[in-house]
């Protein structure tokens, strides 16, 4: 019997209006019928008297929006072509890659994991289980309890049969207070740390004091691994451990992660809801068109933080992963390149296509806007403190391509977002919009967000194989409808991001787990 | 209409074409696929079956007669995927081999944007047995591309034949490739033994000795084995030496453990370091004291190291970090606790006090009140978790006692 979630369909619930918005839609209806002729008067004055050189102004606009339109999706061209290019290669590498030799050499480095959680109570166990399954030779797993409030520490206390230990460890990072730490009877590479809250990198920071071997993966409580994640990431750092310094990989996105942990390959299916897909696909993008040509050209931008390796002694120069940030993960990237590039110590951050991990993404539209507005504002945060990186030649293609490329596509994109809205209502109400060239505008759009979906989808396919042909095309036939769908809510939350960075917010934001259907009923 | 609206229609419609072409390609690329794969699979399987009963002379007739029925091309991809196992992989080159010879030894030729071309025929004519593949496989260790090098290594370590090591031997020697990888492909050969490794170990590079002294562990036991980790544990170079030291984790004899036990007071940290965690490994009891002697170690990767290897220890690790409960040193006071409380001793001793009657808990409390004292207020605390209010306070009171 398929497992039935108590999660709505999200159209459903976003198209079932409250009943104090009914009453206001309503009112404001009723409103507008009786008094719509003096209304349509009053605007006739006031067009009349604006008219002229609104219309100019407003032509003006318009053409900075296309210009800027234009500019970015000729970047994102650009960079599919690389992208491509560097995918076929990761794919066929993957392909011939001795896994099975690699799995039980000896001169395998071995790897600390550190998993920082809070409040990840349902997906814990299942994301645990999956880090100690790692077909790797020799991997320990720290999960780090950042103040949980939900019961996590006590899932996994029954969960791996937990032993509270003293565990003498040398601090290399200031870190809140620890609470407890404890090993796992069932299997020692387990250690779970307990501690006050202080954020994700104040935990990761934690981690790295109680871990014993040289390679840091740091991953996130609220994902599920594939079993040769781990080793598909260590495969490339081992290559050339004096320059490759960090490397990340393509996760996934589900509402549910754990349903995925023993899918075979070729046989997983996408969400029935649109929402997770259109998520799906802009982690697609993100990660196929975007972050393998930047590994390709040399400026990785962002590692992920659900699955980021690291040279150990890489992190203790740069001083640990900084709590001032909202998230830790890019800030992380910038601080590397910015040493490397300025002491020309020529280390590489890779990206790989390979989908090591399915991580939790957001069921509801606010818990989405409340993710992407932090991942907004941790943006600007990074490329305004980086911001000396800017066209400095110095700093060779990150510098020179990558910090102008966020600047271009994250930073600003806000603003020519809203412009444009603005302009659409301002065009209608003066008149001078051409509703066809409006709509042929927004079919192209349409079709461009199409065509850099299924470039992604491909990337991605050819790589790993993973999905069913079925969940392949929904995607597909799902994208161009992105635009009209998803992009709206991104836009707001891409304002209300920038907003909070001018505020100067700095807390996480974390959105609250998906809801999950209940055990018992699961069994029924 | 006017020309722009033209022109935009004339864009919308370009881009609708590619949108739709570029659907149409990912699933009629990944359907093929899927079909491909299947009619692979269900080769593979058969040719494993038939693998696994005897041999028959009119076998290879008979796979021929399944196999044909795939294109060149699929066949080709399967048999250079390292998902494919090596039997089965061998078929399939022997098969491509009889029916494509000249196809295959084109692509062997290195050419413009022809390298996985290149590295499927490399693994095709190596398994299939073409006579001058393993002179082919050192020609692409040498290759400028990496890909191919590292299909070479690759496929020399899968080919396993004596002058397969030799070549992997000289790759690791000249650092034609990433040395980790080529040492990983001669970890997992039979029968590798030191003459093989020879040239390795007589380099003047220590990086080369190094490899050579670790490939070393894979043959101990032998006598010469050992002679030559022994030998490698007085190099001048500190990483060799270090390398001894690891490899001697797998032999008995009472030569590495009287160097191992020299070892541990070696003047670089990464030799200490190898020699704590080889006599862990080994079990070495004797040399329990000197291991418990670098938990006060100046590196702190060695302190880390030898508090594992007296875990390991056991009943001897505990015997030998008593001492060190009173140590000046603070990590080795607190590290001495820790093992005990990790070798459950803690517990044993708290659970004997906690249930004593009559005072004979005295003694156990006694033994009790160094290790809390090293271990530190929540360390103490901690002891007496599993326990209920009042039996841990009544410990806690004989042993405050008995200190």
């Amino acid at each position: 019997m398929k497992p039935q979630t108590s999660v709505r369909p999200v159209w459903r619930r976003a198209l079932r209006p409250r009943p104090v918005v009914q009453v206001v839609l309503v009112i404001a209806t009723a409103a507008a019928i009786v008094w719509w002729p003096s209304i349509d008067a009053a605007n006739d004055r006031a067009r009349a008297a604006v008219g002229g050189t609104a219309a100019e102004t407003l032509g003006w606009v318009v053409t900075a929006c296309l210009v800027y339109l234009v500019l970015v999706y000729a970047l994102y061209a650009v960079l599919v072509v690389f992208a491509g290019i560097e995918g076929a290669a990761r794919a066929r590498q993957h392909a011939s890659e001795d896994f099975e030799t690699l799995e039980q050499s000896r001169f395998t480095i071995p790897v600390s994991i550190i998993a920082a959680v809070y409040n990840e109570q349902p997906v814990v166990v299942a994301s645990t289980t999956s880090l100690l399954r790692q077909s790797y030779p020799e991997h320990e797993v720290i999960i780090v309890d950042d103040g949980s409030t939900d019961g996590t520490f006590e899932t996994l206390r029954a969960a791996f049969d937990l032993e509270a230990r003293e565990v003498f460890f040398r601090q290399s990072f200031e870190t809140r207070a620890i609470t407890g730490v404890y090993r796992s009877r069932t299997d020692p590479r387990l250690i779970v740390v307990r501690k006050l809250n202080g954020g994700k990198a104040d935990s990761l920071n934690c981690g790295i004091n109680f871990s014993r071997y040289r390679y840091i993966l740091g991953v996130d409580g609220d994902t599920v691994y594939r079993r040769d994640a781990l080793l598909n990431g260590m495969r490339v750092a081992m290559l050339d451990p004096a320059r490759v310094v960090a490397v990340t990989s393509h996760v996934a996105i589900s509402v549910h992660p754990e349903q995925q942990l023993d899918v075979p390959v070729g046989r997983r299916s996408v969400d029935h809801s649109l929402l997770s897909n259109f998520q799906h696909l802009d982690y697609l993008r993100s990660f196929m068109n975007n972050r393998l040509a930047w590994s390709r050209l040399g400026f990785m931008l962002c590692t992920v933080g659900a699955f980021h390796i690291w040279r150990r002694d890489v992190i203790e120069q740069v001083g640990g992963f900084s709590p001032d940030f909202t998230c830790e993960d890019i800030e992380m990237t910038f601080r590397v390149h910015e040493l490397s590039l300025r002491e020309k110590r020529g280390w590489q951050i890779l990206s790989l296509a390979d989908t090591v991990a399915t991580t939790e993404g957001p069921a509801t539209i606010r818990p989405l806007i409340k993710q992407r507005a932090r991942w907004q504002r941790v943006i600007m945060e990074t490329v305004w403190h980086y911001r000396m990186m800017f066209l400095n030649p110095r700093y060779g293609s990150v510098g020179l391509i990558g910090v102008p490329f966020y600047l271009i596509t994250e930073v600003i994109a806000p603003v020519f977002e809203v412009l444009a809205v603005l302009v659409i209502l301002f065009g209608l109400w003066l008149g001078v919009l051409d509703v066809t060239q409006f709509l042929l505008a927004l079919g192209i759009m349409c079709a461009a967000t199409g065509i850099l979906s299924n470039t992604a989808v491909l990337i991605d396919d050819r790589t790993s194989r993973s999905h069913r042909l079925s969940s392949l095309m929904r995607l597909m036939l799902v994208a161009p409808l992105d635009l009209f769908l998803y992009r709206p809510l991104l836009v707001w939350a891409r304002v209300r991001g920038t907003w909070d960075f001018a505020r100067g917010r700095r807390d996480w934001d974390k959105f609250e787990r998906n809801v999950r259907a209940d055990p018992a009923e699961l069994g029924a | 209409m006017n020309g722009r609206t033209i022109t935009l229609a004339v864009v919308l419609g370009g881009l609708v074409l590619i949108w739709a072409g570029s659907f149409a390609y990912v699933m009629v690329t990944r359907a093929i696929y899927d079909v491909q794969r299947r009619v692979v699979n269900a080769s593979e399987r058969r040719t494993r079956r038939r693998l696994a009963s005897a041999a028959r002379a009119d076998d290879e007739v008979d796979v021929d007669r399944m196999l044909r029925r795939l294109r060149v091309a699929t066949l080709l991809h399967a048999a250079a995927n390292t998902s494919t196992p090596t039997p089965v992989a061998r078929v399939f080159s022997r098969h491509l081999l009889r029916r494509a010879e000249q196809h295959i030894r084109k692509l062997l030729v290195p050419r413009t944007g022809g390298r996985w071309q290149r590295v499927a025929a490399l693994r095709v004519a190596a398994l299939g047995g073409l006579p001058h593949a393993p002179a082919l496989l050192v020609d692409a260790i040498h290759s400028p591309d990496e890909d191919v090098q590292a299909a070479g290594v690759r496929i020399l370590g899968e080919l396993g034949t004596a002058d397969a090591q030799r070549a992997l031997v000289e790759t690791l020697k000249d650092g034609a490739f990433a040395r980790s990888r080529v040492a990983a492909q001669l970890e997992g050969q039979q029968q590798l033994s030191v003459e093989t490794l020879r040239p390795l170990l007589e380099d003047p590079e220590p990086v080369v000795r190094y490899w050579g002294v670790k490939l070393l562990e894979h043959a101990s036991g032998d006598p010469s084995v050992t002679d030559a980790l022994l030998a490698a544990a007085a190099d001048d170079d500190a990483s060799v030496r270090a390398g001894a030291a690891a490899s001697l984790s797998r032999d008995p004899s009472d030569r590495a453990t009287a160097t191992l036990i020299a070892l541990l007071v070696d003047g670089a940290a990464q030799v200490r370091l190898h020699a704590a965690r080889s006599i862990g490994r080994r079990g070495t009891a004797p040399a329990a004291p000197q291991v418990a002697s670098l938990l006060s170690d100046r590196d702190w990767w060695v302190r880390t190291a030898a508090k594992r290897a007296l875990e390991s220890l056991g009943t001897d690790g505990v015997r030998a970090v008593l001492p060190h409960l009173e140590a000046n040193d603070g990590f080795a006071r607190n590290g001495a606790a820790e093992i005990l409380q990790n070798l459950g001793v803690v517990r044993a001793l708290v659970d004997r006090v906690a249930g004593s009657t009559n005072g004979d808990g005295e003694a156990a409390a006694g033994e009790l009140a160094p290790i809390l004292a090293a271990g530190g207020t929540r360390f103490a605390s901690l002891a007496v978790e599993h326990l209920d209010h009042d039996d841990g306070t009544r410990v806690h009171a004989l042993v405050e006692r008995a200190s």
